[in-house]
């Protein structure tokens, strides 16, 4: 009903991807992700504590959920760093998606636009299917998808912290301007009412994971998320009225009792 | 003097020190659960390449396993 999407020519039924991490304990974090209908989920490489035995827990349960895998590089802050990660997520994964993640600032996660180009780079000529998470910042978004990026993934506000759309002028102009690229709105994203919005613009998708897990109700928050990014998409199709400034009855007039046509 | 030769070798492991009996990667791999992958001093070593890494006294050993992520 609603037209393909995919990723990197991989498609996809929905158009919400969902993360794996603060959830309050696996079992919801896996009812969560079945509920939203959801068919990629991002994850990511940490050290191995081999006294730790959660680790294996989280791998067996997302194997089980049979989704497509979009690992990140979330918390790297070099071009080493970050390729280093992609490369062993791509060995582990068996995926060429990367969801490219390089910080720029660490107090709002901003990612590091000049390091992301040069990194995306990199990764692109390795053969890898780069998703950059990146600002709402047109000429960024315009090298990213002219160095071969086919997915990009501003942000809405900054990771985690659900303050939605700050800049729609910014996320508009990039759907306009790029009409062609893939664009998933990613991070910051707090109530399906902010991912209604984005997808009402015409974005292609929407990646969150707080709004969901921190929920009181992960697995209702889920639906929610997954109904709202539908409506959006359809109400994006269905093509939105004109706004006025002024008043226009939607009750025809012609007919109105109690008028009369001349003063009596 | 035919006295065996002991190799102690001290590395980075994870972030912490450690004193290794063996230059071979390979020997020191069976201590994790699969899946895993290995960078050494940043760089990635592909699986194929366990059988021929030596390590070197201060290498820096990362050795990463899934994890929950957005």
């Amino acid at each position: 009903m609603q037209t393909e999407f995919n990723i990197y020519g991989e498609p996809l039924n929905s158009r919400l991807i969902l993360g794996s991490a603060l959830y309050p304990n696996p079992a919801m974090m896996q009812q969560a992700l079945q509920q939203s209908g959801c068919e990629a989920v991002t994850l990511s490489l940490r050290r191995q504590a081999p006294e730790q035995q959660g680790g294996e827990q989280f791998w067996q349960l997302i194997r089980d959920l049979k989704l497509r895998l979009l690992p990140n590089t979330a918390g790297c802050h070099s071009v080493q760093q970050a390729v280093t990660l992609a490369q062993m997520s791509r060995e582990i994964f068996q995926t060429n998606w990367i969801k490219l993640e390089l910080i720029g600032d660490d107090y709002n996660l901003q990612p590091d636009p000049i390091l992301l180009l040069q990194a995306a780079e990199q990764l692109l000529a390795d053969g890898f299917e780069v998703l950059p998470y990146c600002t709402d910042d047109l000429v960024l978004c315009k090298r990213l998808y002219e160095l071969g990026c086919k997915v990009l993934m501003p942000w809405a506000a900054p990771i985690g912290s659900g303050l939605g759309v700050l800049n729609p002028y910014a996320l508009r102009t990039l759907r306009e301007r790029l009409p062609d690229a893939t664009l998933i709105v990613d991070a910051g994203l707090g109530l399906p009412s902010h991912a209604c919005q984005v997808m009402e613009m015409g974005f292609d998708g929407v990646l969150l994971n707080s709004a969901v897990a921190l929920a009181k109700d992960p697995v209702m928050m889920a639906q929610a998320f997954s109904q709202a990014v539908s409506a959006g998409r359809c109400a994006f199709l269905a093509g939105a009225m004109s706004k006025q400034d002024f008043a226009s009855p939607s009750t025809p007039v012609l007919g109105m009792p109690f008028w009369l046509q001349e003063t009596p | 003097m035919a006295e065996h030769m002991k190799i102690e070798l001290s590395i980075w492991l994870n972030g912490k020190k450690e004193s290794l009996n063996s230059s071979q990667l390979s020997d020191l791999l069976p201590r994790f659960k699969a899946p895993f992958a290995v960078a050494l001093n940043g760089r990635f070593i592909a699986a194929a390449q366990y059988p021929n890494t030596q390590l070197q006294a201060g290498d820096q050993l990362d050795i990463v396993s899934p994890i929950a992520g957005g």
